[in-house]
């Protein structure tokens, strides 16, 4: 390995409290075990660990001590408080690139990155929302919209800009998120209602129908689902047992003809813009305005879709009426509370919320006279006493991304370029398998009821989406993926000069971590704490403190000659004890 | 059969039942182990079935056509609509098929012009169509039957996840076993080890999961080990025993059910790495040759030629070299899933569906190939079948650019063991309102899944009994073996 020059070992070591050099600069190491340790605090540093993997991408020994300080509830308040302002979003990152992109074209990696610095957060304002950050990332899973399609896939900035927006209206009201969703035209080239033209009057020789895809899509996956849920989640069901479908194919049909006539906003509503092709009518932000209206192609006559009939109408704002009166009898239908509730918990808490729960989260949903506020819900989900309290059926996979997140937060990793190079990471093998915004389709990387076929017998009543994922390729390819991270970061190789491979653009000191060297059960500790929620087992600690005790560690000689030798013990009993935590079943699954 | 060897069996599903905490959870498929064995135990043969997904809802409109004027005349009048988005096809550019052989008396077909090798395979005797294959519970004698009374169709029709589950595993998503792995559950038997009994070289699929059989995923990269369990894990003076400790430690059973399938999967990952490292024969030189790229359609006549690699190639390309190994493998049945994502064309469809088409042809021409000229073993064909699937079939009503999700479909069953060069079943005459147009020209269709499934599974080696276990819809049926297969 390139462990660098005698100067940066020196410097790594004086960080690590193991040399005497001073490092003026140098901040002080901390060991999460010490963290909650202020008269005062609201909680102890596992609980407060636990509560930042749910609602973040993982606890950082900073956001450990915020917390402490704060109490849930106002540290809740405090993120909402946070302003969505456009200087620190993905959209602002990718306009302002520095270097700009070669031959200053963006693509998707460039929305990576920016994913990336959001998620970990760059040292200032961007990624200190990491709630939203979080919910954001739910949201995407929700309502999914792929770089995988064609449609799409040169839409970069579109793309960051539909997941900002997913941001802002996912901490607002979900009517507002709704439509958002459905007239943003990211979700109109994917679910191709843009440009959807209405259908070909009866006596027309050549038919033409409306494109159902997205009106399917909002009923089945954004809003309602398939079938009649009660508060608590659990499906109504008829006389005989059967479970209420909630539409049936005439109302899809129906639906349709209300996403007739949308395509791209920003200008006036000729036949040219709405086809689109002609670049006189390529305004260069129309991958962000929503969708417009074009009368022309709207379909004028009546349209029954659930309890809603709309008379035939050719008004010219017809359009746009329809489009709110659709999402508002999609908004005030009884499943939505419980259908995306659940879903919430599930990305955020635990797989298998129990009906209480889910029915608790749906009440906060049913706010009178506040339906649908997104803060009272994520308020909600947080809150409950199964988020928050000791509970056996608390517990869900981490998916990939999340992982990697958990990773770089807790060891305070930044980049080293400046732009969070990370690659698309879609292989399950050669990569950690999942990269946002790529699911193959709109059914997202996992479906929500998910289980493992060997779980029939065993455990028929429960579910773990994020297992569909996960398979003897996937367990390969994160674990190498882990080694090279935990050792060399993550993301595009960097090269010192001379041109010798270094390090991964995402990086991490370990600055904490190799001062508890010498410490093996200390060091131990913090990482559980910081990973794990100090959940990682004794017998488990006891077997990294047993392979970690055979790592070739020797005092450091008072003329630092033998500093190469004691980095190398250093960094392989820090590497070694973060190996083997996420590696560890335990640390997979959150609890 | 010996009786020890008997009194094992009772006891190894005597084991099943007691996890099971008592007979009623036991799963039918256990038992489908125990039906065939006496079948089973005597093969000496193998065989293999692979199911190709079309995933997304192929529009079989587009890929098995009605040549005769009026139905060409039907067909255009629901497709010309006019402008660079048209989705009809030029009738000139059609691949027409031989007219012997169909069920569907004199009328003429032809093929999606990007077809071409397949059209081959047909003329060759070696693929066959079966028309208007689709999701059915029971048998529905029309349109007017199935308006009546929904219920009589299967739940969740043109909905994508429950449509692909009903072709996979004859129930709406939230199945737990499908087909493909009850197939394989029947033959246990016959393999000396369950690893490579199914694999899939596209990912999760619950088509392969059986009761007692669990499907391996497989990648183009081999078999990949786990780095932290060779002798090199970080920089440290690896002292004896560490990787062991790492392997004991994230495979060890667990209580939690999350982290304890966890363990398994990581056990079943070394465990297969191990095997696959010494029996997957190798890509290339020394084993399955690497397929060509293929050639894309061109967008416009004037376009230059541009090839590109096909990633369903690449899938059979891992799948041969699976099969390559299958006698050190010890499996003489397995059963295995490809597919090709991008069939879902409400948009674009001209030229998208053009392309999916091109890299189904491509990729079944490189099956067939390789196939017939399988290293080391010459020409294994008529021991490997392939089949198509897909959520379902489209609307013969464009929305301009596109299709929608309809149901019913033409699918193609490829092998040296298919009585090829026909179509089997009706194809409902192509136009609106036709008894079987259940709206915008989406098929109710004339063949169930489970009799296209069924007659795989008999020619796998299924006895009758076993048959009706996996497919408990078929008695419905007036013909279980719809005929595409030669004889077991």
């Amino acid at each position: 390995m390139n462990i660098g020059t005698p100067t940066r070992l020196i410097a790594a070591l004086a960080l690590a409290g193991l040399s005497a050099t001073a490092q003026a600069a140098a901040p002080a190491p901390v060991s999460a075990e010490s963290l909650c340790a202020f008269e005062g605090h609201r909680m102890n540093t596992a609980e407060a660990a636990r509560f930042l993997g749910q609602a973040t991408f993982g606890p950082s020994t900073a956001s450990i001590e915020e917390l402490c300080h704060l109490g849930y509830n106002d540290w809740i308040t405090a993120q909402f408080a946070i302003e969505h302002v456009p200087l620190n979003t993905n959209l602002y990152y990718l306009d302002h690139r520095s270097p700009a992109p070669v031959n200053g074209k963006l693509d998707q990696t460039h929305w990576v990155e920016s994913f990336w610095r959001q998620a970990i957060g760059d040292g200032g304002q961007v990624g200190k929302d990491q709630l939203r950050q979080r919910v954001a990332f739910a949201l995407s899973e929700i309502f999914v919209v792929s770089f995988n399609s064609g449609a799409v896939t040169f839409k970069p900035r579109g793309m960051a800009d539909y997941y900002d927006k997913l941001g802002k209206y996912g901490l607002m009201n979900f009517r507002d998120l709704l439509k958002m969703v459905a007239t943003h035209p990211m979700m109109g080239l994917y679910l191709s209602h843009l440009r959807n033209e209405k259908e070909t009057p009866p006596n027309v020789a050549v038919q033409r129908v409306p494109d159902e895809n997205f009106a399917r899509e909002i009923m089945q996956l954004f809003s309602i689902g398939l079938y009649k849920l009660d508060t608590n989640g659990e499906r109504l069901l008829d006389a005989q047992n059967n479970p209420i479908e909630t539409y049936k194919h005439e109302d899809v049909e129906g639906l349709a003809k209300v996403f007739t006539g949308w395509s791209w906003g920003g200008g006036t509503n000729t036949a040219l813009r709405f086809y689109g092709d002609d670049d006189s009518v390529k305004p260069p932000d129309r991958e962000i305005v929503p969708m417009q209206m074009y009368p022309y192609f709207h379909s004028t006559s009546s349209k029954a879709f659930l309890t809603k009939t709309i008379p035939a109408s050719n008004a010219s704002n017809a359009g746009e009426t329809e489009m709110d009166q659709a999402i508002d009898e999609l908004f005030n239908h009884d499943n939505v509370g419980p259908f995306i509730g659940r879903q919430l918990i599930q990305r955020l808490v635990t797989s298998n919320p129990s009906p209480d729960y889910v029915r608790r989260v749906a009440l906060a949903f049913n706010t009178p006279g506040d339906r649908g506020n997104m803060q009272t819900v994520i308020r909600a989900i947080l809150m409950d006493d199964e988020a928050r309290l000791p509970n056996a059926r608390t517990y869900k996979l981490r998916e990939p991304i999340v992982r990697a997140a958990n990773w770089a937060r807790a060891f305070n990793a930044y980049s080293n370029s400046g732009n969070f190079r990370a690659y698309i990471a879609d292989d399950p093998v050669a990569t950690f398998g999942q990269s946002p915004l790529r699911a193959p389709s709109v059914f997202n990387y996992f479906r929500p009821a998910y289980m493992p076929s060997s779980w029939t017998i065993s455990h028929p009543e429960l579910v773990a989406p994020e297992l569909q994922t996960t398979s003897e390729l996937s367990v390969t390819g994160y674990l190498n993926a882990l080694e090279e991270m935990v050792r060399k970061g993550f993301g595009a190789p960097t090269y010192s000069t001379g041109g010798v491979y270094a390090d991964h653009d995402i990086t991490s000191q370990y600055v904490n971590e190799y001062a508890l060297a010498s410490e093996p059960d200390k060091l131990i500790r913090h990482v559980s704490i910081l990973l794990t929620n100090d959940t990682l087992p004794d017998t488990y600690r006891a077997l990294i403190k047993a392979r970690m005790q055979t790592i070739y560690f020797p005092a450091l000689k008072s003329d630092n000659s033998n500093a190469a030798a004691v980095l190398m013990g250093v960094r392989n009993r820090v590497g070694l004890a973060i190996y083997m935590t996420m590696a560890a079943p335990e640390y997979l699954v959150q609890k | 059969m010996t009786m020890e060897h008997n009194q094992s069996r009772r006891r190894f599903v005597g084991n099943l039942l007691t996890m099971a905490g008592g007979s009623a959870a036991v799963p039918l498929a256990i038992n489908l182990a125990v039906m065939g064995e006496a079948a089973a135990e005597n093969a000496t043969d193998y065989k293999a079935i692979i199911c190709l997904f079309l995933a997304g809802g192929n529009d079989h409109y587009n890929t098995v056509l009605a040549m005769d004027n009026e139905e060409w005349g039907y067909y255009s009048a629901q497709r010309s609509t006019g402008g660079s988005g048209s989705i009809m096809l030029d009738k000139l550019s059609l691949l027409k098929l031989p007219s012997t052989g169909s069920d569907n008396g004199v009328r003429s077909f032809g093929l999606n012009p990007n077809l071409t090798a397949l059209h081959g395979l047909y003329g060759n005797n070696r693929a066959a169509i079966v028309a208007n294959v689709g999701t059915l519970l029971q048998p529905i004698a029309n349109k007017d039957v199935y308006k009546a009374d929904r219920s009589l169709a299967p739940p969740k029709l043109f909905s994508h996840n429950d449509q692909q589950s009903m072709w996979q595993s004859l129930k709406p998503e939230g199945a737990n076993f499908g087909w493909g792995g009850k197939l394989a559950d029947a033959k246990h038997d016959s393999n000396s080890d369950h690893k490579f009994t199914c694999v899939s070289a596209s990912g999760n699929t619950v088509f392969l999961a059986g009761a007692i059989t669990t499907p391996y995923q497989v990648s183009s990269q081999g078999a990949v080990a786990i780095s932290s369990l060779k002798s090199n894990f970080f920089d440290m003076n690896v002292v004896a025993g560490t990787p062991s400790m790492v392997k004991d430690t994230i495979t060890a059973a667990r209580d939690n059910p999350i982290e304890n399938e966890h363990a398994q999967i990581v056990a079943r990952s070394i465990a297969a790495q191990q095997a696959l490292s010494t029996n997957m024969l190798p890509a290339g030189a020394g084993g399955v040759p690497n397929p060509t790229q293929y050639k894309l359609p061109k967008v416009k006549p004037s376009d230059a030629d541009t090839w590109a690699p096909n990633p369903l190639a690449i899938q059979l390309q891992s799948v041969a070299r699976i099969i390559g190994g299958r006698t050190n493998l010890g499996v003489k049945r397995q059963v295995f899933f490809v597919s090709l994502p991008g069939f879902d064309t409400h948009d674009n469809q001209r030229i998208d569906h053009a392309d999916l088409m091109a890299k189904l042809d491509h990729a079944l021409a490189y099956f067939d190939s390789t196939m017939r000229a399988f290293p080391g073993s010459g020409d294994i064909s008529s021991q490997v079948t392939l089949f198509t699937a897909s959520d379902f079939g489209r609307t013969l009503s464009s929305n301009g650019d596109g299709s929608d999700h309809g149901w019913g479909a033409h699918h193609f069953v490829v092998g040296g063991a298919v009585y090829g060069g026909k179509i089997y079943g009706e194809v409902p005459l192509v136009a609106l309102n036709n008894a079987w147009d259940v709206g915008s020209g989406a098929l109710l269709p004339t063949t169930s899944v489970e009799q296209y499934a069924a007659t795989l599974a008999t020619w796998f080696g299924l006895d009758g009994a076993q048959i009706a276990t996996v497919f408990p819809r078929l008695a419905g049926f007036s013909k279980p073996d719809l005929g595409f297969m030669k004889p077991a």
